[in-house]
């Protein structure tokens, strides 16, 4: 099963800032597909965007002031995005340690409320997050095979 | 270990017993070779026959794998280059072994060691890596898709349904700017606008409280200014 065009839309209205579009987008996938799809499509971001905002040459300071920064973007956010979760998991796609054995919903959100703040951060221009969602997609597809 | 190395082609029916015929009669030992002689000798020849063969050919061994053959007649199969081994163990008598080709490679004797060919120590660090640091910078070199397989990626279904949940979530990273980060645009200092005047009811009893205490001096003042001046005249 491959990720569809149709869950790169809904990623892409959602780091469009486009949250209306995205959930009408979201509820129109096939569940089957979305089930696999979607998840490894967020993964596969996540970590293509982690990559190219840290690279190799970071240090750990890096990673804890970004997850600090977007926790105090609203109360929400530094309510429900855990920050040793959220450190961990960009750790983890860093090579250093994993995620695993953490709680699995504090690191599905953690990934996505990070990758919302790294495309953020990033200012794509539309052509830039096309080309990044292609990239993403492409390693999605890898990551399921 | 006896080794011994031959070099040239004798002939000589006292010679050790030659190769093929020592594999004729199987492995034997040396003494072996002069059964039909008399009793066995620990040398197989006397320091006379072994001056007379230094004589006559230059090579006091005399031993020649390839001569061996029939001990008469000159040399076959001469090895031109590399000088043939025969071993001098009864086991093995004569027997040539080439220990250059014959795949256990032994180095030999002259060739240099590893160890002297390095010209220099290697640099060691002070520190050796410990365990974790090594099994980390394994996961830092691995390419980006293992990391997400080992780190991150789990299927799961209710995955999701996770995602979907933390979408209003994520949409609020985009509604506020960041704060601290080095991306974020200044925002423009902000003049607000002056509020619209307007007039609640504690501020209208309040006026009209003060209106009244004004106007009853001002009649109190007026009265003793009447009275004071008017009257008075």
């Amino acid at each position: 099963m491959a990720v569809t065009d149709d869950q790169v839309a809904a990623l892409r209205a959602l780091l469009s800032d486009d949250i209306d579009r995205y959930q009408q987008l979201y509820s129109g996938l096939d569940r089957a597909e979305a089930k696999t799809g979607y998840p490894a499509l967020v993964t596969a971001a996540f970590g293509i965007a982690v990559e190219r905002r840290f690279g190799t040459s970071y240090q750990p300071a890096d990673i804890v002031t970004f997850v600090a920064d977007v926790r105090t973007r609203s109360d929400r956010l530094a309510r429900e995005l855990d920050p040793d979760v959220a450190e961990r998991v960009v750790q983890a796609v860093l090579g250093h340690g994993t995620a695993r054995g953490l709680d699995r919903e504090m690191v599905t959100r953690a990934k996505l409320v990070l990758l919302a703040g790294l495309i953020a951060d990033a200012r794509l221009d539309d052509a830039g997050l096309d080309e990044f969602l292609a990239s993403a997609r492409k390693l999605a597809d890898q990551l399921m095979s | 270990m006896g080794i011994d190395t031959t070099s040239s082609a004798v002939r000589d029916d006292d010679v050790l017993a030659s190769a093929d015929g020592d594999r004729e009669k199987g492995a034997r030992s040396p003494a072996d070779t002069n059964d039909d002689r008399g009793p066995q000798r620990a040398e197989t020849r006397s320091r006379e026959e072994y001056a007379e063969a230094v004589r006559g050919n230059g090579d006091p061994d005399g031993l020649d794998a390839q001569a061996a053959d029939s001990g008469t007649g000159p040399a076959r199969d001469v090895k031109p280059a590399g000088r043939a081994v025969s071993h001098f163990h009864s086991e093995f008598k004569d027997q040539s072994l080439d220990l250059y080709t014959d795949g256990s490679r032994w180095a030999a004797a002259d060739t240099p060691r590893t160890q002297d060919l390095v010209s220099e120590k290697a640099d060691i660090p002070d520190r050796l890596p410990t365990g974790e640091e090594l099994v980390d910078s394994a996961g830092e070199n691995s390419s980006l898709l293992e990391r997400l397989r080992r780190g991150v990626y789990e299927e799961s279904e209710d995955e999701a349904d996770s995602l979907d949940k933390s979408a209003n979530l994520a949409h609020d990273v985009f509604s506020h700017p960041p704060t601290s980060s080095y991306e974020a645009t200044p925002s423009p200092s902000y003049i607000s606008a002056p509020q619209h005047s307007g007039i609640d009811a504690g501020s209208a009893v309040t006026a009209l409280f003060v209106t009244g205490l004004v106007i009853d001096r001002a009649v109190q003042w007026a009265a003793g200014y009447y009275d004071k001046h008017v009257k008075g005249q």
